[in-house]
């Protein structure tokens, strides 16, 4: 019943989710935010203080929705 | 002079100590004594734990120093290297959460123990690990919290660094974890009042538009903006790196996963402490850092950046308002420095003790030898911080990327990946330590860079030896398909899953 040889099983949501941190970071860290400025500050600033609570709203939102799946997939199972 | 903070200061310390009276009669009546010494029982909901997560992460450095900070070296840094953590929780959450909470393991290193196949070379090596990095940021918070005793009693920074680490040394000593979580929570409590008020505070005395303070506060501190004038951008990244990888490593805070009632409420746990602490970040940066402009130079610079904090509250504040403060202030000191102790014993008297020296330890005896440790660490690095290091916060945060480098690849790649191995895990935590050491004290590097190295050889290391050497065995395998499965999270034991199988 071995699914994968090497890798434990990460739900797909999850993986998108991690896929997405890195994109964002280095979407940000690209050169051209840094000249850029909004009220002074400079937008690879601002880049890291909207992840300030993009993150942990996604990292509920996927709980909440892992558990829900989890919990239908295991009704229908009964 | 400063009667009514310390009359409040003191009904808080008391507060404090009564919980860890209550702790310890709840600890010696119980029959799991271990699992509540260093779990909490394993029942800590999910408010209450993420009350205690913010509380163990939210240090003197966050909030106390936070506005100083960025001040000093620009908005664009300490937003990366503060979402750093915020991120590393959200990380954590999905790499690590559910398999260490799954495993009923009690410390770090017992968990790695497990998945590599009991090696008593890991037993040795992470907890030595853990004590170098984890005593290094003990001291620094020592020191936040002789400053901050020393402000409000107005005695000198020795006497109030005294007085503040017996109180946690006391608590810890007696408590352990239930102690430090149910203080946690008062002190996570605290915190969002306090931050939440001097908002509210910074609002209502706002001399212009938001927009404009702020405009013309980079205009008055033109590092306040800028990027890379005050640290080069490997420097940023570094320190993102460092802090979104340290949470799924850094006993004190992975601790709290084994706390959780289940898998699910420590992810949830996890992430709502860091909504709830990115937006008192957020508040401290935007709202609160601006008015150091509005203050004197000469008062500035007659007072540690780490003050000014204290210096905007005063402005806004009278004397009992300014006593919440410094309780909410002392509290965000005390919530992490109790954590660290904590961590630090269990990873000699749990660790080292009960897992190497003497293995038929019985409960008694361990949490004996656990209040003992508690005790001499406290101690050991209260005299240490009476004349702290002159670099205490490069030495800190070099402190937390030598963890990360020694023992990140070995517990994600472990958890996730089906071939590593125990060859694999003791090379890369060797590689990775090694590697970090001769960066930060050999090469003349970028702040925080040292991990852009270090991190990736451990990655590089744990992967190529796993590889060419043989696969762990299937019973581990089992074991870790197991941690992986919604049928441990439902709380089904790991005995009554090996019957069923």
């Amino acid at each position: 019943m071995e699914k994968n040889k090497n890798w434990f099983k990460m739900p797909k949501k999850d993986a998108i989710f991690l896929i997405g941190i890195v994109l964002y970071v280095l979407m940000f860290f690209l050169p051209w935010t840094y000249e850029i400025k909004i009220l002074g500050v400079s937008l690879l600033a601002w880049g890291g203080a909207l992840l300030f609570l993009l993150a942990p709203i996604t990292g509920i939102i996927l709980t909440l929705v892992n558990a829900h799946t989890e919990n239908n997939q295991g009704t229908r199972g009964l | 002079m400063r009667a009514t903070e310390i009359s409040i200061i003191i009904v808080y310390i008391l507060l404090c100590i009564l919980l860890g009276f209550w702790a310890q009669k709840k600890i010696s009546s119980s029959n799991s004594e271990i699992d509540n010494y260093y779990a909490a029982g394993r029942n800590i909901g999910t408010v209450a734990n993420s009350l205690a997560i913010l509380a163990a992460l939210g240090s003197g450095g966050s909030f106390m120093a936070g506005p100083g900070s960025v001040w000093q070296l620009g908005i664009p840094f300490l937003s990366w290297m503060t979402v750093g953590s915020i991120v590393g929780f959200a990380l954590a959450s999905i790499l690590v959460a559910k398999p260490l909470r799954n495993s009923k393991k009690v410390t770090v290193t017992e968990f790695l123990t497990d998945r590599y196949d009991g090696s008593k070379a890991i037993k040795i090596a992470v907890p030595i690990v853990i004590i170098m990095g984890s005593g290094m940021y003990l001291m620094s918070q020592m020191k936040a919290g002789g400053l901050i005793t020393s402000y409000v009693t107005g005695l000198s920074y020795e006497w109030g660094l005294v007085i503040i680490a017996l109180v946690f040394i006391l608590y810890v000593s007696m408590g352990g974890m239930l102690a430090v979580t149910w203080t946690n929570l008062v002190q996570g409590f605290l915190m969002i009042l306090i931050t939440l008020t001097l908002l509210c505070a910074s609002l209502i005395h706002l001399p212009t538009a938001w927009g404009d303070f702020i405009k013309e506060t980079t205009v008055q501190n033109s590092n306040l903006g800028t990027v890379g004038s005050t640290v080069p951008i490997a420097g940023y990244l570094g320190a993102f790196v460092t802090w979104a990888t340290a949470v799924c490593i850094t006993p004190h805070l992975v601790m709290r996963i084994f706390t959780s009632t289940n898998a699910r409420s420590a992810k949830l746990s996890l992430n709502i402490s860091m909504l709830i602490y990115g937006i008192l970040m957020l508040g401290l940066v935007f709202f609160i850092t601006p008015y150091i402009g509005t203050l004197e130079e000469t008062l500035l610079q007659s007072h540690a950046s780490d003050m000014w904090l204290l210096l905007i509250a005063e402005s806004f504040f009278g004397p009992i308002m300014m006593g919440i403060i410094a309780a909410g202030i002392m509290a965000a000191v005390m919530s992490s420095t109790d954590s660290l102790l904590l961590a630090i014993s269990s990873a000699v008297a749990y660790d080292l003790y009960k897992g190497v020296i003497n293995t038929k330890a019985d409960q008694k005896k361990t949490l004996w030898v656990s209040m003992v440790v508690t005790w001499f660490i406290g101690l050991v690095v209260m005299l240490l911080t009476l004349n702290p290091p002159q670099y205490l916060v490069v030495l800190y945060t070099g402190a937390v990327g030598f963890m990360v480098a020694a023992l990140f690849s070995s517990m994600v790649l472990g958890i996730w990946w089906k071939h590593a191995n125990v060859q694999g895990a003791i090379t890369s935590i060797l590689v990775g330590g090694i590697s970090f050491l001769i960066s930060f004290f050999i090469f003349d590097m970028p702040y925080n860079s040292e991990i852009l190295i270090a991190l990736p050889l451990s990655f590089l290391t744990m992967i190529t030896v796993s590889f060419y050497t043989e696969r762990p065995s299937k019973e581990i395998l089992k074991k870790m398909e197991n941690y992986h499965s919604n049928k441990a999270e439902e709380g089904i034991s790991n005995e009554s899953i090996k019957k069923v199988t």
